[in-house]
């Protein structure tokens, strides 16, 4: 299939959004980390409607903050990176969770890993090196497993961490990444960039474990989220074959 | 039920299924909705297409409620009714939550700090 992969120059402007919700704990470190770590890279925290001290930090580290006045979910504060990387004119966005459980300093190896392969997608992912998730609780393992077949069944790749939180977006997929319906901007905008016909990869990356706040995934997230997931990636398949690329 | 029978609920099923995906697909109904009245239709079908199912089920409606082919056919446009009332409420939802990333971003342009970037 062919791909609409671009090249990504020197001179790109790039812009690191990280999405948070009662990320209190861990924001000053993120953001301070992200900011050694790639300093000609600019960076926007969208802040999900925190209600502890979140929105008091990030004033006090003087970043720039696009602030929800009411907590939206973690896919539409993506979303919102997305449409004002859109909007700004950037070339690159890199979204990272405020969690902490990224390494800032990755950033810059998985983005040279995108711009060297003119990828339009670049996971970091935590899975593609030892194909393992081991590491996993039981619930998100199985639901891993049945997300990276799905996308190897009906997209024709196998990915192996359809859920990460750190990602390099390039300019080309944000007007359909921000017009379309996704949950959470993983397995379900996968089979849709892929069956579009753009090159989504996966790059090596290290995750720390979850040591402040929660999880998104609550139990009664297990049994919905992956019908919705799954819902949108059937929806996504039956669209590709029913339009032509560039059309949807 | 006879061939024209189930030749009906077939085509209204699909017709609605359709209907369903397109409304997702347009973020004119939340994606949660869809799931629920996608898996019911398929549900219903499934009960229609294996007899023994749907014997069952026939026996302990009749218990329950006595239904007539009107009272079925009300029971369609009750949840044609319900599909679009979970559309026009999924329709206010998105544009709240374009207002209130549209609020955000502008909110992020103005307080952009530091030196700007470079232009393309």
């Amino acid at each position: 299939m062919p791909t609409i992969a671009h090249a990504v120059g020197t001179e790109a402007r790039v812009l690191v959004a990280v999405p948070a919700y009662n990320e209190q704990a861990t924001i000053a470190a993120v953001v301070e980390q992200i900011r050694t770590a790639v300093p000609e890279f600019d960076l926007l925290v969208v802040n999900d409607a925190s209600s502890d001290d979140t929105a008091a930090l990030l004033a006090r580290l003087q970043v720039t903050t696009a602030t929800h006045l009411a907590n939206l979910g973690y896919g539409r504060a993506v979303q919102t990176a997305i449409k004002y990387a859109h909007r700004s004119r950037y070339d690159v966005l890199i979204t990272l969770d405020a969690d902490g459980q990224h390494d800032p300093a990755d950033i810059r190896r998985v983005f040279d890993a995108f711009a060297a392969g003119r990828f339009d997608l670049m996971i970091g992912s935590r899975f593609v090196q030892s194909h393992d998730y081991g590491s996993e609780p039981r619930v998100r393992r199985f639901g891993m497993r049945l997300f990276s077949a799905l996308l190897a069944l009906l997209a024709g790749q196998r990915i192996y961490d359809t859920s990460s939180g750190l990602n390099v977006i390039h300019a080309r997929v944000f007007e359909p990444l921000s017009r379309r319906p996704f949950v959470d901007f993983h397995a379900e905008s996968l089979v849709y960039l892929i069956k579009a016909g753009y090159l989504v990869g996966e790059c090596p990356v290290a995750v720390a474990p979850r040591r402040h706040g929660a999880s998104m995934h609550t139990p009664i997230n297990w049994v919905k989220y992956p019908l919705k997931v799954t819902f949108l990636i059937v929806l996504n398949v039956i669209e590709a074959h029913l339009f032509k690329r560039g059309e949807a | 039920m006879n061939l024209g029978g189930t030749a009906t609920v077939w085509t209204l099923s699909i017709v609605l299924i359709a209907w369903l995906f397109d409304l997702v697909r347009r973020d004119r109904l939340y994606v949660g909705y869809g799931v629920i009245f996608v898996s019911a239709i398929i549900a219903g079908v499934v009960t229609i297409a294996v007899p023994s199912v749907l014997l069952a089920v026939g026996r302990w409606w009749a218990g329950v409620l006595p239904a007539s082919g009107f009272l079925e056919l009300v029971m369609l446009f009750v949840v044609v009714l319900l599909i679009y009332v979970f559309s026009q409420l999924t329709l206010f939802s998105s544009r709240v939550t374009q207002l209130i990333q549209e609020l955000a971003i502008r909110d992020a342009a103005a307080s952009r700090s530091g030196p700007p970037s470079p232009p393309r």
